[in-house]
């Protein structure tokens, strides 16, 4: 972190971000995120709408953000911790306070979807499994689903599995939620559900990075955003009227 | 961070290591400290061990060199006599005495107290003998009486005279035999090898252990003589047994057979009957020391060396003593301890002053681990002080930036979230002191552990006297233990003890020198960081609840009057189709019913419904109700029950399983579904309900009295309930496992998958797609 005793006490050094990137520019690899800079700073609570036409470069810029790519130059920071500091053990660490909802479903089918769902925060968590079952299914029912799906993911159906999407990246009250598209197919109800569940993180005091490829799934929740951005090669840019 | 995280990402593993080094750094110092001195006193021990044991040797060749010399000293009377005698006796020897021997052995036995006799004989068998006879001499010649052998003894005085005269029987008695004569003839012309040295004997008729020393010569008249000379042994082990070799060290002269032939002898001394001078060896197990430092010797030849034995270390000195005719060996020994207890003193010394070093650097170590976890600990406490403060400011922040903060009208509900949080209250409240002056009303109470707000509750004078009067005189109250303080015993019965709150702190809100409300913290446990958000939310407050007792001042009582006209309760029981015939009758009695098919429609609110769209959609609820309340009565279900925006149709209630009843809700369903459908699909609205059947217990009474209201619940309501909630769509039927097995073969059904429920195991769902 930079020297805060020096900074002026404004809101950037009352409140502490969840996400900033601070100029950060991407190696390039040619793996489609354009080695730009890039500027972001989410406060806990801020939600950030994020229209990007190329889901696989909103899931490199997702990556970015859980430090998962390396940069050229800048920060990125997530809960005042810059990634390219911490080693292995604690990048995995800080991850795991992070709920993320991947473009590609990022499944397992080879377990159950119960066992999907419930991997992350038996990893990194001491939570006895008997109290993260009865969240999970409590989240489940709050997204539509009758209990905790025990099929393999590729089992259920596209609806079902976006329900088992929502309840794994809300399980265990993460601090930052990356959500790449997490509305595509939902019909209205679970759509309600999961934005429910989204203002209560949100109160909680998460911050929320939602990718879309359009602004369809969002519409209804755009006035409570607190930036509306757009992802395009050249970076990160404000759209008109947020 | 949550406290089940098992790494703390924000742990930073150098400060860790820090920690550990700021703790272990010490202790490895200390531990470094005590090898260095064990290292140190390990090399003195052995440098001065060394040294003791190189001045011991010397100190033990120096006192051989003097036992040599003294021993050599001790037996020369009988080389040295020896030599004279061969140029003083070479007249031949008849019967009379012969005058020189017996005045040189008188003057030898006068002035050599070691000497104990003399003899002189021939190959004639002459045999003379001059000894000791107390403080005068005894003169003794061996002759031939009457064909028998007779000693016969002349007593004489220091100057020769005789004084009296003896004699003994010597039957056979020949001289010539005698081991010293033999052994002198057969080393005739030796040299200065012709001394003989008989082993050591016992004297038994003078209680001493001797050793005889003989040498050959040629009279004038050709014939052989001998002259011997008898030392006692008993001076020189009196001798060896006075030296002082050491502390306790001993000295001793064995030959090669490790018989003694001087010194210890392991407490024989010759005087015993048993006493037998042949047997006089070296005993392993009362001396081994100088066992094996013969051992030593005869492999080794002369010299220093080192023997532990009986736990101790000896140091032990060998050599040959080569003027005797057999090799004896001088043998000393002294324990080490003798030498080298300065060294054993210095080592001890040494070891309480390394304790003492080591003692003092533990305390050294002890005092900067203790100084480190101080240091540490005021870190962490500046720490903690300086995320309070970001906190607190971060509160403020959240505070200042609230719209209409100010405004008595609008609601702030982070206030009291902020005062929770900082003080980490189990409850914070804001009281309004209202216009009357006799209560204290809850603008709001913020519970943090259930995350709610409320409001509402009031407090009055008359109930809280002392309160009240601290509330007026402005002064604020601490309480530990409200249950036994009596201006808080009230307060904390009606209000404090919902949560279980004994601590109390209640901070009056001030407006100049009036009292307008309170601020109230239950359970507080910062009582340190509360001054600050305390003042704060304080003079927030006052500025909201002043302009609320402003805004009350210039109202007149114009609320509108509250009018009280009773109207009867209606105890509808919201049956479109009443339960089975009888009801009333107690044809269904009260009880646990367990098979019975249920089945819950579920419809979704309207948001935001405009009064055109609400009229239509009331028409269309209107036809909706009629259509189902038809199929009901066309399948033969047992009942259809309104609750709110939901349906719950019963297929029957018996207590024994009725598959009838199942097939019937079931096909009421689809039937139910089509209507919906199409009469949704008419007036151009999205399906909006959801199925849920399931089949299982549920307890069935009639609840209440005039009227009796009949009611169903349980586990198959609540189940159904929840597959109408979350069926996967909008318009489908979700089953339960229970209720599929029984309609599988009647209807088809889509599988939705296996889930988990905590109360129910592993179980499956169905769509209901429609009759077989």
């Amino acid at each position: 972190m930079a020297d805060e005793s020096k900074a002026p006490v404004t809101e950037l050094t009352i409140l502490d971000p969840v996400l900033e990137l601070v100029d950060a520019r991407p190696r390039f690899d040619g793996s489609g995120l354009a080695s730009v800079r890039y500027n972001l700073r989410l406060n806990p609570g801020d939600c950030a709408l994020i229209e990007c036409r190329d889901m696989q470069q909103a899931s490199l810029f997702a990556d970015m953000c859980v430090g998962l790519v390396d940069l050229e130059d800048g920060l990125a920071r997530c809960m005042g911790l810059e990634w390219s500091d911490l080693d292995e053990r604690r990048a995995a660490a800080l991850r795991g306070r992070i709920g993320r909802m991947v473009a590609n479903g990022g499944w397992i089918d080879l377990y159950g979807t119960h066992m999907n769902i419930l991997w992350p925060q038996l990893y990194h968590t001491r939570v006895p499994e008997e109290h993260l079952m009865q969240r999970a299914v409590q989240l489940g029912m709050q997204f539509g689903l009758p209990g905790l799906p025990v099929v393999s993911p590729g089992k259920l159906s596209p609806l079902d599995r976006c329900r088992a999407d929502c309840v794994r990246a809300f399980l265990g009250e993460p601090s930052l939620l990356l959500l790449e598209n997490p509305m595509g197919d939902a019909n209205p109800p679970l759509l309600n559900a999961f934005l429910s569940a989204l203002t209560d993180a949100r109160d909680r005091g998460c911050a929320v990075v939602w990718l879309a490829p359009d602004d369809t799934s969002w519409r209804a929740y755009e006035t409570d955003a607190s930036i509306r951005l757009r992802l395009y090669d050249d970076g990160l840019f404000s759209m008109r009227g947020s | 961070m949550s406290a089940a995280e098992i790494v703390d990402p924000t742990r930073s593993p150098a400060s860790s290591r820090q920690k550990v080094l700021q703790f272990l750094g010490p202790i490895i110092g200390v531990l470094l400290v005590i090898a260095a001195i064990i290292t140190i006193s390990l090399h003195n021990y052995r440098t001065t061990r060394q040294g003791a044991i190189s001045l011991s040797s010397d100190l033990l060749r120096s006192q051989q060199k003097y036992v040599t010399e003294e021993v050599r000293n001790y037996l020369s009377p009988a080389s040295d006599s020896a030599a004279i005698a061969q140029d003083m006796f070479r007249e031949p020897l008849t019967d009379a005495s012969p005058d020189a021997f017996m005045l040189y052995g008188r003057s030898m036995l006068a002035h050599m107290p070691q000497v104990d006799s003399f003899y002189l004989a021939s190959d004639q068998k002459q045999f003379w003998m001059v000894t000791r006879h107390g403080k005068d001499y005894e003169q003794t010649h061996f002759q031939i009486e009457n064909g028998h052998g007779v000693y016969r003894h002349t007593y004489v005085d220091q100057s020769g005279k005789p004084i009296g005269t003896g004699f003994d029987p010597a039957e056979g008695y020949d001289v010539t035999v005698r081991p010293w004569f033999r052994g002198a003839i057969k080393r005739i012309g030796r040299g200065e090898g012709a001394l003989y040295w008989t082993d050591p004997y016992a004297y038994l008729a003078a209680r001493e252990f001797t050793i005889t020393a003989s040498m050959a010569f040629q009279t004038s008249d050709g014939h052989q003589a001998v002259f011997a000379t008898n030392i006692a042994l008993n001076r020189l082990t009196s001798f060896l047994s006075n030296l002082q070799v050491g502390r306790s060290g001993k000295a001793v002269i064995v030959d090669m057979h490790s018989q003694i032939i001087a010194g210890q002898t392991a407490g024989d001394d010759g005087t015993q009957p048993t006493f037998d001078p042949a047997n006089m060896h070296l005993d392993p197990k009362t001396q081994p020391v100088f066992i094996r430092a013969l051992n030593t010797f005869k492999v080794k030849g002369p010299g220093p060396g080192l023997v532990a034995a009986r736990g101790k270390n000896y140091v032990t000195i060998a050599t040959a003593l080569p003027f005797v005719h057999r090799r004896w060996v001088l043998l000393l020994n002294a324990p080490e301890n003798d030498f080298s207890d300065f060294a054993i003193t210095a080592r001890r010394q040494n070891m309480w002053f390394s304790a003492l070093v080591v003692g003092l650097a533990s305390l050294l170590a002890l005092g900067l681990i203790i100084q480190g976890r101080r240091i540490e600990r005021l870190r962490r406490r500046i720490e903690i002080g300086r995320e309070q403060m970001r906190a607190e400011n971060a509160s403020l922040y959240e505070i200042a930036s609230t719209p209409d903060l100010f405004e008595a009208s609008h609601d702030v509900p982070i206030l009291t979230e902020a005062l929770a949080a900082r003080t980490n209250s189990r409850r914070a409240s804001l009281w309004r002191l209202l216009p009357d002056g006799e209560r204290l009303l809850c603008e709001d109470a913020f519970d943090p552990v259930r995350d709610v707000h409320s409001t509402g509750i009031e407090i009055t004078k008359r109930e809280n006297a002392l309160l009240f009067e601290a509330l007026f005189e402005g002064h604020s109250l601490s309480i530990d233990d409200a249950r036994q303080d009596e201006r808080s015993q009230n307060f904390q019965r009606i209000i404090m003890r919902s949560v279980e709150a004994t601590s109390l702190v209640f901070h009056p809100v001030m407006r100049g020198h009036q009292a307008v409300g309170a601020i109230v913290l239950e359970n507080p446990s910062r009582a340190d960081a509360m001054e600050h958000i305390v003042a704060i939310v304080s003079s927030v407050v006052a500025l909201r609840f002043s302009q609320a007792l402003d805004q009350s001042d210039h109202q007149t009582d114009a609320r509108p009057g509250v009018t009280h006209q009773l109207q009867d309760t209606r105890y509808d029981e919201g049956f479109l189709l009443p339960p089975a015939s009888g009801v009333q009758d107690e044809a269904v009695p009260s009880g646990i019913y367990p098979q019975v098919p249920v089945m819950v429609i579920s419809f979704a609110d309207p948001y935001a419904m405009d009064r055109h769209s609400a009229e239509r959609a009331m028409k269309v609820v209107s036809s909706l109700s009629e259509d189902i309340q038809r199929i009901s009565r066309e399948t033969g279900l047992f009942s259809v029950q309104v609750v709110s925006n939901r349906l719950v149709l019963v297929g029957g209630c018996s207590q024994e399983p009725d598959l009838n009843a199942v097939l019937r809700l079931a096909d009421a369903a689809v039937s139910i579904r089509e209507a919906c459908l199409s009469l949704l699909a008419s007036v151009d609205i999205d399906p909006v309900f959801r199925v849920g059947i399931d089949v299982g217990p549920v307890m069935a009474a009639m609840l209440g009295r005039d009227p009796a209201v009949f009611n169903l619940w349980g586990e198959a309501i609540n189940v159904a309930e929840l597959l109408a909630a979350s069926a996967p769509d909008a318009g489908t039927i979700q089953v339960s496992e229970q209720a599929y097995l029984q309609l599988r073969e009647h209807f088809l059904f889509r599988a939705r998958g296996m889930f988990y429920l905590p109360n129910s195991g592993v179980t499956r769902s169905f769509i209901l797609a429609g009759r077989r």
